[in-house]
């Protein structure tokens, strides 16, 4: 069996994150970049399988050189080895063209499971795993919160509108992470040490070009401020003739 | 310019964020026209003069795999530059295919459109982006909520789409589903959430009051309401992570967001910091949620909710 995993760095959660004054990018210096919360549930996910089905494992991001600390950071997590696919500025990149990407690499692996978060938190896509699906002609099972793996297909449950759902999805199959998956375990310092000398390749891959561009960035619209309430009676009072819901 | 609008169905009804799609699909589009898919769907749609329709039994509810099927024939036949979706859970999971099958830039999850721009938060809402998209084909997913259906009434002409779907795009077989009560609104659907946290003291504090206040409002503004919760809430096994709004929970901007006895973390803003009115009570004057909220009583929830419920009952 073999895993691949697809993770992006991300500004850390806690982090405030301003646009520069040319509205073009964000502060980049002095903030903290994590593994984006999602993708970490997907290492954790197949650093299991690793452990439990002796799963060949890999990971691979599209990003810059910086990119090699969160990739280093999974392989300290177990996983096997990493790819880097070299995109200096990877935060402006569409999602067509990282999901290209992440298609190529696929097709030269060929996983019987590839793992994903299911949003990256600094552009919020959610796009990625219905098309690294589609362009794979791989099965596909979103938004997964406990998963089992059969000989033939895994059953996976999740959460929709409807309720909790169970599905049996066969193999090949693209599967993105939701929270309450599993518990992202903090690597040791053994596994720092191991880390560095497991392989870690770096593929340069032309992108296809789409007209895209980010314009600009810009703070959130200010919000107008606090209005303090004495009494429920003074609440009801602004629900029924500034709030109109009443 | 045309626009291809995929209306999304779950046991034949139709979700009103798909009409939401139809009304954006105006205001970028001259001419929209939509395809619905489902089982037994509703001939309730307006807005738009063709829409086609495929009914097959295997999606009374909606999977991705084959539906991408149905709309790249429907696109076959129209050519439309934008392919138009609501960015719903499943909508988000079905735009990625159409990306990968139109070989089209995608943009999903967005807020808002003006001057040929896109509007979309990024970074949990802590920065706003302005974004341009074109191309011969273009993948489109509105967010729930942020925009309105139209007005216009027209009604369809339903051009039934006559293929064959293989049964490989129906691997992924649902084997159970435990439904959920009806009245259990999802956060992101809502136009009211009433959320709690941790200063709720209890698993039954929080289970009593906050779907009694939710109720309450329900019936006093006959607008749909769901409750919300903090992660502290949820780690602590008081509230199904479902509920979860915030930075890795749901991201929502209702009519009105109620947060009580949650501090406001970053996390916990980034997922309700859109919200169009914020009411924040909390027994604690500097807590972080003041900084955002737009009314807040500064008291512990004890001293509110009882009133606050009762007094919703006269409305
Ligand atoms: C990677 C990461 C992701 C995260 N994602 C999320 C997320 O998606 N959503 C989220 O919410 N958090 C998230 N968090 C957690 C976040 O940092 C906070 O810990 C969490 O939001 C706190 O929840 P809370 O406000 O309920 O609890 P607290 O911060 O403990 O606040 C409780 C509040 O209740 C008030 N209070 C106490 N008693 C009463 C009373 N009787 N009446 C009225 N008020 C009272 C207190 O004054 C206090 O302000 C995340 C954290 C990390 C690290
Ligand atoms: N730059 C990237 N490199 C590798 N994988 C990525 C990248 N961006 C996103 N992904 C994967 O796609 C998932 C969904 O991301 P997105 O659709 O961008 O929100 C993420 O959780 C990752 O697993």
């Amino acid at each position: 069996m073999k895993v691949l995993v697809f993770i992006k760095r991300t500004p850390d959660t806690a982090a405030v994150v301003k646009p520069t004054p040319d509205g073009k990018d964000i502060v980049r210096d002095g903030l903290a970049f994590i593994i984006n919360p999602y993708d970490e549930f997907a290492v954790q996910e197949a650093v299991n399988l690793q452990k439990s089905k002796g799963a060949e494992t890999v990971v691979m991001t599209v990003g810059d050189d910086a990119s090699v600390e969160q990739l280093r950071r999974a392989l300290a997590m177990g996983i096997d080895r990493a790819i880097l696919v070299k995109h200096d500025r990877f935060w402006e990149l569409n999602p067509s063209q990282v999901g290209y990407a992440i298609a190529e690499i696929a097709r030269r692996e060929k996983p019987d499971i590839i793992l994903m978060g299911k949003v990256t938190i600094d552009d919020y896509t959610y796009a990625l795993p219905g098309y690294v699906a589609q362009a794979l002609g791989y099965n596909l099972l979103t938004y997964a919160v406990k998963l089992e793996y059969g000989d033939g297909s895994v059953k996976g449950e999740r959460e929709s509108d409807l309720g909790k759902e169970t599905w049996e999805v066969p193999y090949p199959i693209v599967i993105s992470a939701e929270r309450g998956l599993n518990e992202p375990q903090i690597p040791t310092v053994m596994g720092i040490m191991k880390a560095k000398r497991k392989p870690l390749e770096t593929v340069d891959l032309e992108l296809p070009s789409y007209e895209y561009e980010i314009v600009e960035l810009t703070p959130p619209p200010p919000r107008k401020g606090v209005k303090l309430l004495q009494s429920v009676d003074e609440l009801i009072k602004v629900l029924k003739e500034e709030v109109k819901i009443l | 310019m045309k626009a291809l609008v995929f209306v999304e169905t779950t046991k034949g009804k139709i979700k009103e964020a798909s009409l939401e799609a139809i009304g954006f699909a105006h205001q970028i589009a001259d001419e929209v026209v939509a395809v619905v898919v489902g089982k037994g769907v509703e001939r309730s749609l307006k807005g738009v003069g063709k829409a086609y329709i495929y009914e097959d039994d295997r999606l009374e509810i909606p999977l991705s795999a084959p539906i991408a099927k149905v709309i790249e024939e429907a696109q076959n036949r129209e050519k439309a530059k934008y392919v138009i979706l609501s960015a719903t859970p499943f909508g988000k999971e079905l735009g990625g295919r159409l990306a990968a099958l139109f070989n089209a830039p995608i943009l999903d999850d967005f807020t808002g459109y003006e001057n040929g721009l896109f509007v979309k938060g990024f970074y949990s809402n802590k920065v706003f982006a302005k974004i341009r998209i074109d191309g011969d084909t273009v993948v489109l997913s509105p967010r729930p909520k942020a925009f309105k259906p139209t007005d216009d009434a027209t009604e369809p002409e339903y051009v039934p789409l006559d293929i064959t779907l293989d049964d490989s795009l129906f691997a992924a077989k649902l084997v159970d589903v435990k439904e959920k009560s009806p009245e259990d609104i999802d956060v992101t659907e809502a136009d009211i959430v009433v959320s709690g946290g941790r200063g709720m003291g209890s698993a039954e504090n929080f289970q009593k009051w906050i779907p009694a206040l939710k109720d309450a409002l329900a019936k006093a503004t006959g607008l749909k309401v769901a409750y919300g919760a903090s992660r502290a809430a949820v780690d602590a096994g008081w509230v199904d992570h479902s509920h979860q709004v915030g930075q890795t929970g749901k991201t929502v901007s209702p009519l009105v967001y109620f947060a009580i006895g949650i501090s406001g973390a970053i996390q916990h803003q980034a997922g309700m910091r859109t919200s169009k009115v914020i009411v924040a009570i909390n027994k604690d004057p500097e807590a972080p949620i003041f900084g955002i909220a737009d009314y807040g009583i500064v008291a512990k929830w004890e001293d509110v909710l009882p009133e606050l419920i009762e007094k919703l009952k006269g409305e």
